[in-house]
């Protein structure tokens, strides 16, 4: 089993990860036309920072992401708390409601919201951008952070109350610590989420105010340039370095727990 | 240390009466017990007492102040959890502090009130663990240490043995004693074991279906139920049926003298007798007790050796079954088909309420 096992652990993991190699191979190629051997160069780089729409768009892409982070996951988070630890008329329906828009197609979603945010008069652009990304990433958020909220025993808020906390104090010492975990989880998610979206973001971007997937969509179309290798090839790093310090987090909370 | 009391206390659940006007008082000092089956509305009185949740009817009162609507925060009260409820993410000693800093004491002197509150639950040396760390019984002792270390106006143990293995359980009714010997908490403990709550309490208060049925020290209620259900539930009993009379009850095997009033003659009427009160004689030999004011003729049915003791069934001339518990202080064993004579004193008839 072990040398078969390896070999298609392997052949996974190249499945996974070749594309990926192949496009950071790509971005520290001097040739623009893919020739090899590669010759090592940051040319691509360079000449990224005086690329002004891929550079806006970018930034564009990491200011929603953040956005929609924070404000879907303290949105989420709230409504979890509601729907899990609050008897209210309704709640039923509430939490079968938040299920459609993760399976309604984003194509659905993007037209739905672009018609509506012209009815409204809300438009087009990053604000428009960044409502889209929160309605879109808080659906995930209540599903990621509602069971990691099952497994705290309401009793431990209780038992703090009765030490003599408020219902604030015991939530922010006792539940918020063991809590989170799965909410870091769900910040993490709605940040991919947003840097991930296209169609939507396609939909409400303004001419000049789009996101980075977008800008790569549009600057493909016009011919592809290593340039893209190179934006991407940050943008991987990037994401690594944040699961890898979700990683480092969720495993120092689960061992500390168990400790 | 102060009583509780509550007042006619009401609560609905869903349209479900769970407390039906349950007054009783908490002897300050004392641990009671209150004492029912599941679903007779004992956790929830205690959660009430606590300030967990509020009552639709009634008052809730520490001494001479109405607590009714002090939230649960201000209370002062002290509660061991089923589940224990201790902070996972905090150490022993972080647990045991908690309460103690919410009152406003910290550094060195809030550390000294947390080495003493373990101390008194026996877990000194233990303040850096972790409560996954400990074991059952250990748990249960922070949870105790937690509680009584801010000094609340009562104690509130929600079934906090009911986790434990059989042994350890013992071994913690012994603790419980001396915990609450030591800190003077008037305390109120939940079960629904009848041997823990004799064993344990001052005082034991019986629930039924959202009733108090019986209250008093132990020993009173184990000598002189008031129901059936009491009789039954606090220990076991034999119940003869019939009408009363001037001189005792009617029943189906004979008159039935007792010591206690009786109803006015000619009305229904129940006797009960606890198993260990009657004594058995081979038949013919029953005159050798003179003092016998009730004697009844059965058949040994099954004799269930139990060590120390032995359980008799027998039957009745009418057929109903009834339960001896002998002492084998020697070795007579009493074999099916033997026919008997059971005997007891009036005293120990217990005329009670259907």
């Amino acid at each position: 089993m072990t040398a078969l096992g390896r070999t298609y652990l392997l052949a996974i993991l190249a499945f996974l990860y070749l594309p990926i190699a192949v496009m950071i191979a790509m971005a520290f190629n001097n040739s623009e036309l893919y020739t090899l051997p590669i010759e090592p160069s940051t040319r691509w780089f360079i000449r990224l920072a005086s690329d002004q729409p891929l550079l806006s768009a970018s930034r564009n892409s990491l200011l929603i992401a953040c956005a929609t982070s924070i404000i879907a996951t303290l949105v989420g988070a709230m409504a979890a708390l509601a729907l899990e630890r609050k008897q209210f008329r309704g709640r039923t329906l509430l939490r079968l409601l938040l299920l459609p828009p993760i399976a309604i197609p984003w194509l659905i979603i993007g037209t739905a919201m672009l018609v509506f945010f012209f009815w409204t008069g809300i438009g087009r652009g990053l604000h428009a951008l960044l409502i889209g990304h929160v309605a879109l990433a808080i659906p995930y958020v209540v599903f990621i952070v509602g069971p990691g909220l099952q497994t705290i025993r309401v009793d431990l808020e209780e038992a703090a109350m009765s030490l003599g906390s408020t219902p604030m104090h015991a939530f922010f010492t006792v539940t918020l610590p063991l809590w989170l975990p799965s909410v870091i989880a769900a910040a993490l998610f709605a940040f991919a989420v947003s840097l991930d979206q296209f169609v939507i973001s396609y939909f409400l971007s303004a001419p000049g105010v789009s996101t980075l997937p977008v800008e790569i969509y549009s600057s493909i179309r016009k011919g592809f340039t290593p340039e893209i290798n190179a934006i991407s090839t940050i943008f991987l790093a990037v994401s690594s370095v944040l699961i890898l310090i979700f990683a480092q987090l969720s495993n120092l909370g689960s061992r500390r727990g168990s400790r | 240390m102060v009583p509780v009391e509550a007042r006619s206390i009401n609560k609905l659940y869903s349209g479900a009466r769970v407390l039906d006007r349950v007054s009783v008082t908490f002897g300050s000092g004392l641990l009671t017990s209150l004492l029912g089956p599941s679903g007779s509305g004992k956790t929830t009185l205690l959660r009430i007492i606590g300030g967990f949740i509020a009552p639709d009817e009634g008052e809730i009162r520490f001494g001479d102040e109405n607590v009714t609507s002090v939230p649960l925060w201000k209370r002062k009260v002290g509660m061991v959890f089923q589940s224990y409820a201790l902070f996972p993410h905090m150490t022993v000693a972080e647990n045991v502090a908690f309460g103690v800093n919410r009152r406003g004491i910290r550094g060195e002197a809030a550390r000294k009130e947390t080495a003493r509150a373990l101390e008194l639950v026996r877990l000194g040396g233990f303040e850096q663990r972790k409560p996954k760390e400990l074991s059952g019984g250990q748990q249960q002792r922070v949870a105790l240490a937690r509680a009584i270390v801010t000094q609340p106006r009562v104690l509130l143990l929600d079934e906090p043995l009911s986790a434990l293995d059989r042994r350890l359980r013992q071994d913690m009714q012994i603790e419980l004693r001396r915990i609450h010997r030591e800190s003077g908490l008037t305390t109120i403990f939940v079960t629904h074991d009848q041997e823990e709550a004799l064993t344990l309490s001052d005082s034991v208060a019986i629930l039924d279906r959202g009733r108090i049925v019986q209250e008093g020290a132990p020993a009173d209620i184990y000598e002189r139920p008031r129901t059936r259900f009491a009789a039954s539930f606090l220990g076991d009993a034999n119940f003869f049926t019939g009408r009363a009379t001037p001189e005792g009850v009617e029943t189906a095997v004979g008159l039935l003298r007792s010591s206690d009033p009786l109803p006015p003659a000619g009305a229904p009427a129940t006797i009960a007798v606890r198993p260990e009160k009657l004594r058995i004689f081979p038949i013919g030999a029953a005159g050798t007790d003179a003092r016998a004011d009730n004697m009844v003729a059965a058949v040994v049915v099954e004799t269930v050796y139990a060590g120390a003791v032995s359980t008799v069934l027998l039957e009745s001339a009418d057929n109903a079954s009834i339960r001896v518990l002998t002492q084998n202080r020697e070795a007579t064993a009493h074999a099916p088909g033997e026919n008997v004579v059971l005997s007891w004193s009036a005293t120990h008839s217990v005329v009670i309420q259907d």
